[in-house]
C-alpha cells in the first residue's frame, strides 16, 4: 500500500549550520568548529562500508544527510528503482533524517545529459513529476527533500514559474524543499529570473534546509562552480530568505580548490551572520 | 700433508682478509670522525632533519611545517592536497613537496610524495651543502662500506668456524704429526683472535658507518638539541620545524595527522633502496639520531573506509550517469 503523501506542513529537523563533506576535506570537516550537519553525494558512498569520516561523525551525533545527483524525478521516465534503492541504503546506514535530490532530468532515452536539466513547468510534466517524486517517496524510509537547479535555459512552453511549478508539486506529493540560493542567484543573472520574488512563489513552510555556494563570472554568465567564496549577493539572497521563514537548516557547498581550514570557518561565520542580518 | 697446507693457507687467507676488511673501514671511520666543520652558518630546519634523520626525516618536516602553516591539507588515508588561495612557498622543498602532493586530482598518498621528493633534486641540494660543510659524507662510499661490514661479518664468523674444526681436528684426529698439531693449534688461536676481533670491530663500525654524519655533524645536531627541548611548546605554527626536526613527527604535536601520514595503506613504492617511503638512497633512516618517522600508534588509522568513494570530489552539481566527473553544473 502506497504512504499517505500528506500536503500538510511537515514537521522539519533542526539541522543548524552545515557543510558538504567531501573525501579531501574529510580531517577539516570533522574539526571545524560550528558544523552541525554534513549532507554527502550519495552517489559517492557504499552503504556497506561507510568513510570512517562520516562514521566518525555520526558517532558525534551530527545528521549526514545523502545529498543525490543522478535520480532524475523530473525526467518522463520513472526513477531508476536501483537508483532509490541505493538513496535509501543511504538514508538507513547513515540513519540519516531525509534525503535530498534534484528537481531536474538528466537522461532520456537512454542518453545521459550530464547536467541537472530543468524542468519543462507544464501541467502535462507536473502530472509526470508528482508521480516519480510519489514513486520516490514510496522506496525511501525517510522525507524526500527536492532542490531547485540552477537552469541554463528555460522551455518556451513552460506554464508555471519554478515556486508555482514547486508549490504544487508539494500540493500533490508533500515532497520537501532544498532551497539552494545560489542556483536562484544564477538564474537571476543568466535568466533574469529575480531571486527575492521567487522566494516569494515558493512553499518555504516545507523548507528542509537550505544550499549556498560560490561561483565565478565570466563574459557575464555566471558559473555555479562551488570552487568559491560565497559572492555577497548571495548571501543577500540567504536573509531574504531568513527574513521569510527560519530555515531548518544552511549548508555551504565547496567541491574544488579548497581553501584553507580558517577560509571555511570564515565562509561558515559569514553564511551564519547572514541568516541574523535584516535582508537588504 | 696437502690437506694440512690447504688449511694453513685458508686460515691465512681468511686473517688477511678480515684484516684488510677491518682497516679499511676503519679508515673510513676515521674520516668519519675527523671531517671539518667547514661551515660556519647556522643550520637550517630541514638541514637540521637531514642529519637527525636522512632525507624521510626531512619530507616529513616539510609535511609538517606545509600543514601547520595551512598550505598543505591531509584528508583520512594520508592522502595530500595543497591548499587553494595561498601563496606558494618561497623554499624549494616546500615547493617540490607541493608540487608532489598536486599531482593526482583526489589527492596524492604522503608516501608517493616522501618518495618523490626523498629522490629529488632539492633534496640533493640539501646533502650537497651538507658534505660541503663537512657535516656529511658523500653517499656513493656508503654502498661499500655496507658491503664491507658485511663482508667483515661473514669472514670473522667463517675465522671462528674454521677456528672450531681447526681444534677439533688436534683434539680428535687418531695421532696426528707433532707439528701438525702445532701448526693447527696455532691457526686456530690465530683465527680465533682474528675472528673475536672483527666481530668486535664489527659490532663498534656498525651503526657509526651505517650513517653518513660526520663527527661534525653530530655535535651540530647535540648543539640543536640544547636549543630544542624534546616537547617543548611551540607556539607559532611555523615553529615546529625543528622540533619536528629534531624528534619527528611526533613533535608537530597532531597525533591524529600523524597517524593518517603514517596510515598503513599509505603505503611505500615498490623500489629499491627505500625506507618509509622515501628515497634518500644515501641515508639509513632506520638508523636515525633521534625521534621517529613512523610511530608504533599511526598504523591502526582505520582509514580505509575514506578509499569507499568512487568518484573525487563528486559536485552536488552533477546529473546523471551515476553523478560523477567534471564539467556538471547547476547544483
Amino acid at each position: 500500500m502506497a504512504a499517505d503523501h500528506r500536503p500538510e506542513q511537515a514537521r522539519m529537523e533542526r539541522l543548524g549550520l552545515g557543510i558538504g563533506w567531501r573525501s579531501e576535506i574529510d580531517l577539516t570537516v570533522e574539526r571545524l568548529a560550528g558544523v552541525e550537519f554534513v549532507e554527502v553525494i550519495a552517489e559517492n558512498i557504499r552503504p556497506t562500508s561507510l568513510p570512517t569520516s562520516l562514521r566518525v561523525l555520526r558517532e558525534r551525533g551530527l545528521p549526514v544527510i545523502p545529498h543525490g545527483v543522478s535520480l532524475g524525478v523530473g525526467g518522463a521516465e520513472p526513477p531508476s528503482a536501483a537508483t532509490l534503492a541505493h538513496l535509501a541504503a543511504c538514508a538507513q546506514a547513515l540513519d540519516a533524517p531525509l534525503v535530498s535530490e534534484h528537481l531536474a532530468f538528466v537522461r532520456a532515452g537512454g542518453v545521459e545529459a550530464g547536467h541537472l536539466l530543468p524542468v519543462p513547468r507544464t501541467r502535462d510534466a507536473l502530472k509526470v513529476v508528482a508521480q516519480n517524486v510519489r514513486q520516490a517517496q514510496d522506496a525511501l524510509p525517510v522525507p524526500l527533500a527536492l532542490e531547485n537547479v540552477a537552469a541554463i535555459f528555460g522551455w518556451p512552453e513552460d506554464e508555471l514559474t519554478d515556486g508555482q511549478f514547486l508549490g504544487e508539486l508539494v500540493e500533490l506529493t508533500g515532497v520537501r524543499l532544498l532551497i539552494d540560493v545560489a542556483n536562484l542567484y544564477t538564474n537571476e543573472v543568466n535568466l533574469g529570473l529575480p531571486a527575492v520574488q521567487a522566494l516569494d512563489d515558493l512553499p518555504l513552510s516545507q523548507l528542509a534546509y537550505v544550499h549556498v555556494a560560490g561561483g565565478e563570472e565570466h563574459g557575464g554568465v555566471w558559473h555555479d562552480t562551488h570552487t568559491a567564496s560565497v559572492p555577497e549577493p548571495v548571501l543577500d539572497i540567504l536573509a531574504a530568505l531568513c527574513a521569510r521563514t527560519d530555515p531548518p537548516g544552511v549548508l555551504l557547498e565547496w567541491d574544488d580548490h579548497y581553501p584553507s581550514d580558517d577560509a571555511l570557518a570564515a565562509e561558515l561565520s559569514r553564511i551564519r551572520a547572514a541568516t541574523t542580518r535584516p535582508p537588504t | 700433508m696437502g690437506v694440512l697446507v690447504t688449511l694453513i693457507l685458508v686460515c691465512a687467507v681468511l686473517i688477511a682478509a678480515v684484516i684488510a676488511n677491518a682497516t679499511s673501514l676503519k679508515s673510513r671511520y676515521a674520516r668519519i670522525r675527523q671531517a671539518v666543520d667547514t661551515g660556519a652558518r647556522e643550520l637550517g630546519a630541514y638541514e637540521v632533519a637531514y642529519l637527525a634523520g636522512g632525507s624521510l626525516r626531512v619530507v616529513n618536516t616539510v609535511l609538517a611545517v606545509l600543514i601547520r602553516t595551512g598550505l598543505l591539507r591531509v584528508s583520512r588515508g594520508g592522502l595530500l592536497h595543497p591548499v587553494a588561495g595561498v601563496d606558494r612557498p618561497g623554499d624549494d622543498l616546500e615547493r617540490a613537496v607541493l608540487a608532489a602532493a598536486g599531482g593526482r586530482p583526489g589527492g596524492t598518498p604522503a608516501a608517493e610524495v616522501r618518495h618523490e621528493v626523498g629522490k629529488g633534486q632539492e633534496m640533493g641540494a640539501v646533502e650537497h651543502r651538507l658534505i660541503a660543510a663537512g657535516l656529511i659524507l658523500p653517499g656513493a662510499a656508503n654502498g661499500m662500506a655496507r658491503t664491507r661490514l658485511g663482508l667483515l661479518a661473514l669472514l670473522s664468523a667463517l675465522c671462528l668456524i674454521v677456528a672450531l674444526v681447526s681444534l677439533f681436528c688436534v683434539l680428535f684426529l687418531p695421532e696426528p704429526a707433532a707439528m701438525a698439531r702445532g701448526l693447527l693449534t696455532v691457526a686456530a688461536v690465530a683465527l680465533l683472535v682474528t675472528g673475536f676481533v672483527g666481530l668486535r670491530t664489527y659490532g663498534r663500525l656498525r651503526r657509526a658507518l651505517r650513517s653518513l654524519v660526520t663527527e661534525a655533524g653530530r655535535d651540530r645536531l647535540r648543539t640543536a638539541r640544547t636549543s630544542y627541548r624534546p616537547g617543548a611548546p611551540v607556539t607559532a605554527a611555523s615553529d615546529i620545524s625543528m622540533p619536528v626536526a629534531l624528534y619527528g613527527m611526533g613533535a608537530m604535536g597532531d597525533p591524529a595527522t600523524e597517524a593518517e601520514l603514517n596510515a598503513r595503506n599509505n603505503s611505500v613504492p615498490a623500489t629499491g633502496g627505500c625506507a618509509g617511503g622515501t628515497c634518500g638512497g644515501s641515508y639509513d633512516n632506520t638508523h636515525s639520531f633521534g625521534g621517529g618517522d613512523f610511530s608504533s600508534s599511526s598504523s591502526s588509522s582505520g582509514s580505509s573506509g575514506s578509499s569507499a568513494s568512487s568518484c573525487g570530489g563528486g559536485s552536488s552539481s552533477c546529473g546523471g550517469g551515476g553523478g560523477c566527473g567534471g564539467g556538471c553544473g547547476g547544483g
